[in-house]
């Protein structure tokens, strides 16, 4: 009867402690189905998405809260769905389904390309005229040069060049500048968090959760060992999901 | 005896996840885990200790031993994202190399330890 009552225990507490530790790896399981990352690793190497991809991570959740929001413009959506530019639009449209894993991967990879003149080609997108290249280059270079601040009013410039595009061309660069824009913006929002949010103080953070979780499961295991290994994992995860700041989402 | 294997079990499982995600899936939700795994194991042993009473739970010590490194294992697997495939790899090199690691430790502490008697 003992046992059963422990066997039952063990198995609710794991549950729970599984649950609370996982209660954000959305990301992490829709990311198994549906991405094939290898497939926009020729994507990434040009500089918009290596930018992108610098980004995003920082604020992977909140972008994805800002396409479901139903108060993002319809027609920012709509533009993004009708564009033609494939190898760009699907890299923005996948990216977001990363997990931080990947991200850091693309990151890294991506790196490699800093210290090389890397510069925008007709071969990275055959799709697009030359004159677009030149403006999401010049677009790059400025979000490079102005960073968070100043990306938006110093863009304007680029901007103006896309009159002597025609009409159906111009789409992706405005849709390039929003989600630069967009992404800057959230990074920037996300800086103020930074102590809070950061490598460090989630660290030190999980390793109190963690350090509580030893002292319950010490008691719990002077009187049976598996109860205080399942009480210390749970007290850890349930402490971490409530109090740490999740860099994960 | 069922107390010692547990522990032996889930210690050395729990240093290895631990290990395996300190050097290749630093800072994620997977090393966390395994962060909170090894500590547990590390808390439940001390709490053991302290306590050293005739062990009870014998089954479930048993039972635990064996079934909890896979779960936990999986936990994180599932946490860190990646394919079953890369993981296994990986684990499996990290394994090698630490075992070859402790292997020369052991060695080199063993014969320094004869020198310095004789």
């Amino acid at each position: 009867m003992e046992k059963t009552i422990s066997g039952f225990l063990f198995l609710a507490i794991l549950i729970v402690s599984f649950l609370s530790c996982s209660k954000h790896s959305n990301e992490t399981l829709e990311t198994q189905t549906q991405i094939n990352f290898k497939n926009y690793i020729p994507d990434v190497s040009n500089e918009i998405g290596r930018e992108f991809g610098k980004m995003v991570d920082y604020s992977l959740k909140d972008i994805k809260n800002y396409i479901n929001d139903s108060s993002y413009n319809e027609n920012d959506s709509l533009a993004l769905k009708h564009v033609t530019t494939e190898s760009v639009v699907s890299f923005f449209n996948e990216i977001w389904h990363l997990n931080i894993d990947e991200l850091l991967a693309i990151r890294a990879k991506l790196e490699e390309f800093d210290n090389s003149n890397y510069k925008l080609t007709q071969e990275d997108f055959p799709e697009l005229s030359e004159l677009q290249i030149e403006l999401l280059q010049e677009i790059v270079t400025v979000a490079r040069q102005y960073g968070i601040k100043g990306f938006t009013e110093n863009v304007n410039h680029v901007l103006m060049k896309t009159m002597y595009l025609p009409e159906e061309e111009r789409e992706i660069i405005f849709t390039t500048v929003s989600m630069i824009d967009f992404a800057l913006k959230t990074v920037s929002n996300n800086f103020d968090l930074s102590l809070t949010k950061g490598f460090w103080g989630s660290l030190a953070c999980n390793l109190a959760a963690g350090g509580v979780g030893v002292i319950y499961g010490g008691v719990a295991g002077a009187f049976c060992p598996p109860c205080g290994v399942v009480v210390g994992i749970t007290v850890s995860a349930g402490l971490s999901a409530a109090i740490c700041p999740s860099r994960f989402d | 005896m069922e107390q010692r294997f547990f522990f032996l079990i889930n210690f050395s499982v729990s240093l290895l996840l631990f290990g395996y995600c300190l050097t290749f899936i630093f800072d994620t939700k997977a090393f966390y885990f395994s962060m909170f795994y090894f500590f547990s194991v590390v808390g439940a042993f001390i709490g053991s200790k302290i306590n050293p009473q005739p062990t009870r739970f014998r089954t479930a010590n048993l039972i635990t031993g064996i079934v909890f490194p896979p779960i936990i294992a999986a936990i994180i697997l599932i946490l860190s994202g990646l394919t079953v495939k890369t993981t296994f790899f990986r684990l499996v090199v990290f394994t090698t190399l630490a075992i070859v690691g402790i292997g020369i430790n052991f060695y080199l502490y063993y014969k320094f330890r004869r020198k310095r008697n004789s």
